[in-house]
């Protein structure tokens, strides 16, 4: 019970316009509590397929933010996977038998639904009960596992002047970039913003007063690009599972304004970011993603990508498209989104191996040629 | 007109008995009364203010005519003095924080305060026994005091201390565009600091990131310290929560500073006689949140916001409502404001005179 100056409040109704709030994007609604999800789910009277992809979708979003996943993954068999040589039979396998196990209670077997409807229900109301208590009683602990916190190389001087030089207007980082580099860009009226997935990092930033705050690099572009910015750093890609990274520059291409361009951080070695200085989850090794990787990536969203080297650091530089600064930077980003529009979307991914690695965790691609490890694994302080 | 004499364990900066004490020492002088204060132990900051028990044991002690108000706030051994004066003798009560809350972190600490309230029966022969609020005052009837010498005195309030400012913290408190949750007071377990920074770490996640918890008051317990700094990091809240204050606690300049920067008060404390830092808050126009438990919503007088059970959720809506709902925060400072003046240290001192003024006159 609550009392405002006396009297009881309706906390249904609270909790109704707390809502409200949130679905106008006040509030972060990945990380409405768990039980509010466990009410959804306990709200169905019977689980459709479409529910069932959207509780699942939900779910393991949620428990990726907390780095933890949701097994099987969300559609093995969807995306890329079903369009690489070899593996479509497999894909259509496992379509077939996802769909078998979701449409069969619908299709009159009562206690096959009953059976499944209960197990379903249970599994995700241990996953909720599990996510839940990791959201609330082992959060820092969490946050802490989940990456293991390396010291990211601070820009210096040069490259902030390099980045004043090459961003229109103000920046947002992804990736905090060194509290001088950021006060320096504060002063001179240039900084949005900086995100950082690490609650340690962002602490310390803002201790300093920086507008630094905690969030998943993807969730960044979820609502647009960032009011104000006329440019996003990617200082730390390596940070992004293979899709993360593909939807962030996704959204970046299609939300980004005119004349804004995206910088991703690479080094000189080839790495998105030197070894060592990476954060890696604390249980297995995370994708590296070598420079001609991400530029091709960053090719296939229409952004050309242009090597740059600003002070201590290497970008790839990319030019939203439908600008003439887009236009002169790469030969017609324009033009290249048609081009890959008409040869499908596959095939404009760099290589296919790399499109079929799955989300965090799993081995590096290995683009012929480019393998540009010297093999510096889990380095990160 | 007879003397009156005040007797505490110590004077010490920042401490509400202390400053209850001398307000009442002021008062007293402003109204032509001789008054003296001794205590067991000074600061450097009050070291003029204590006259020394020796004087007050040997040259006033056995008259009958003067007046001795005792203020029991912890088991001390100038309970004697109390025990053995002739002068009529008044004690306030400001309770005493249950030894439960300090075993496991302070032994020295919860042998005194189970011993101070084990020693409260044998104080009851008095000629009046004052409780800072109905909860202590109901306390001291169940140790014992006759009630009919029993009644309330509210904490006197120093307004002017109040009403200082450290502007160049304020307008750098004032700078930071983050919502700054404060809560004043010692830390000590019974205050539970700890619930604080797990609802904050709870609610900066879910509600607002673009938030501060600002933790004013001195340090008490060294275990109890680390513990906390530990459960901030483990929470992983370094850098978004602040503990100013160290072992001396910050100046009224700067504690007025926090009072007018920060934006919501908030006070999860589980034992409280009376809680001086929640009508600070409202002096300031600060919203306040308390969880209601010992002497707070009596405190509070059904104004502001009491909270009944520590569910984060809920509460965590309730906070973000208030912050985003600028008609109803005003409604809760206007509550608010009303229950000040209920308690303004001009009220309390008609209180204080009605009180004091028979036992005057009858000694003098």
């Amino acid at each position: 019970m609550i009392r405002i100056n006396g009297r009881e409040i309706n906390l249904d109704s609270l909790r109704v316009k707390v809502e409200r709030r949130r679905a106008r994007g006040m509030l972060r609604g990945e990380e409405w509590p768990a039980r509010s999800l466990k009410e959804e789910l306990l709200r169905l009277p019977e689980l459709e397929p479409r529910s069932y992809f959207g509780v699942q979708y939900r779910l393991q979003r949620t428990l990726a933010l907390h780095g933890a996943r949701l097994e099987p993954p969300l559609r093995p068999a969807g995306g890329f996977l079903a369009r690489l040589p070899g593996m479509s039979r497999l894909g259509m396998l496992a379509a077939k038998v996802r769909r078998r196990a979701v449409t069969a209670p619908n299709e009159g077997y009562v206690g096959q639904q009953e059976q499944f409807n209960s197990r379903i229900i249970a599994a995700l109301e241990a996953v909720s009960r599990i996510y839940h208590e990791m959201l609330w009683e082992e959060e820092g602990r969490l946050s802490r596992s989940s990456s293991r916190s390396g010291r990211l190389e601070p820009l210096d001087e040069a490259a902030v002047e390099g980045l004043m030089g090459v961003v229109p207007g103000r920046m947002a980082f992804i990736g905090l970039p060194g509290t001088a580099c950021m006060e320096r860009l504060l002063e001179r009226g240039r900084l949005e913003m900086g995100i950082d997935p690490d609650d340690r990092a962002v602490a310390e930033y803002q201790a300093a007063f920086l507008p630094a705050r905690w969030q998943r690099p993807e969730e960044l572009l979820e609502s647009g690009w960032p009011e104000g910015a006329g440019g996003l750093v990617l200082n730390t890609a390596d940070l992004l599972t293979w899709r993360e990274l593909d939807g962030l520059l996704a959204r970046a291409a299609s939300s980004g304004r005119k004349g804004a361009c995206l910088l991703v951080r690479v080094s000189k070695e080839g790495w998105a970011c030197p070894p060592g200085f990476v954060r890696v989850p604390a249980h297995r090794e995370e994708p590296r993603w070598t420079a001609e990787f991400l530029s091709r990536v960053m090719e296939r969203h229409g952004l050309k990508a242009e090597p740059r080297q600003m002070g201590n650091a290497f970008f790839l530089m990319g030019m939203l498209p439908g600008t003439a600064a887009a236009e002169e930077c790469g030969e017609g980003a324009e033009g290249g989104i048609q081009e890959q529009a008409e040869k499908g979307v596959a095939e404009s991914v760099p290589e296919e191996g790399a499109a079929a690695r799955g989300p965090r965790g799993e081995a590096p691609p290995p683009l012929s040629g480019l393998e540009g490890g010297d093999g510096e694994e889990g380095e990160s302080g | 007109m007879a003397r009156v004499h005040q007797i505490c364990a110590r004077l010490q900066f920042g401490d509400a008995v202390t400053n209850h004490v001398l307000g009442i020492h002021r008062l007293l002088r402003e109204r032509g009364v001789e008054s003296h204060v001794y205590a067991n132990a000074t600061d450097r900051a009050h070291a003029e203010d204590d006259e020394g028990e020796r004087l007050y044991r040997r040259a006033y002690m056995r008259r009958r005519d003067d007046l001795l108000i005792y203020h029991y706030s912890v088991f001390n051994e100038n309970r004697r003095l109390y025990l053995r004066s002739r002068n009529r003798r008044v004690l306030i009560y400001h309770n005493i924080t249950p030894a439960d809350y300090f075993d496991p972190w302070e032994e020295n600490i919860a042998a005194v305060c189970r011993r101070g309230r084990e020693e409260l029966p044998r104080l009851a022969g008095c000629d009046l026994a004052l409780g800072v609020s109905d909860f202590n005052r109901r306390e001291l009837v169940e140790a014992g005091f006759p009630e009919e010498r029993t009644a309330v005195l509210p904490v006197l309030l120093d307004e002017q201390r109040m009403s200082r400012c450290d502007g160049a913290l304020l307008e750098r408190l004032r700078s930071d565009p983050s919502t700054k949750l404060l809560f004043v007071g010692r830390l000590v377990p019974n205050k539970k600091i700890e619930d604080l920074l797990t609802f904050f770490a709870r609610y900066r996640r879910v509600y607002n990131w673009r938030s501060r918890l600002l933790v004013v008051g001195s340090s008490w317990s060294g275990r109890y310290n680390r513990f906390l700094y530990a459960t901030a990091r483990r929470l992983g809240l370094a850098g978004s929560v602040d503990f100013p204050g160290g072992a001396r606690g910050v100046s009224d300049e700067e504690l007025s500073s926090y009072y007018r920067g920060a934006d919501l008060y908030l006070s999860m404390s589980e034992h409280e006689g009376f809680c001086v830092p929640l009508v600070e808050a409202m002096y300031h126009g600060l919203p306040v949140f308390a969880y209601a438990a010992a002497a707070v919503p009596e405190t509070m007088g059904g104004k502001g916001v009491l909270f009944y059970r520590k569910d984060w959720l809920r509460l965590g809506a309730a906070v973000e409502e208030l912050r985003c709902d600028p008609g109803l925060r005003e409604r809760v400072i206007e509550g608010q404001r009303r229950r000040y003046e209920e308690l303004s240290p001009r009220r309390t001192a008609e209180r204080l005179w009605e009180l004091l003024g028979p036992l005057l006159e009858g000694s003098g």
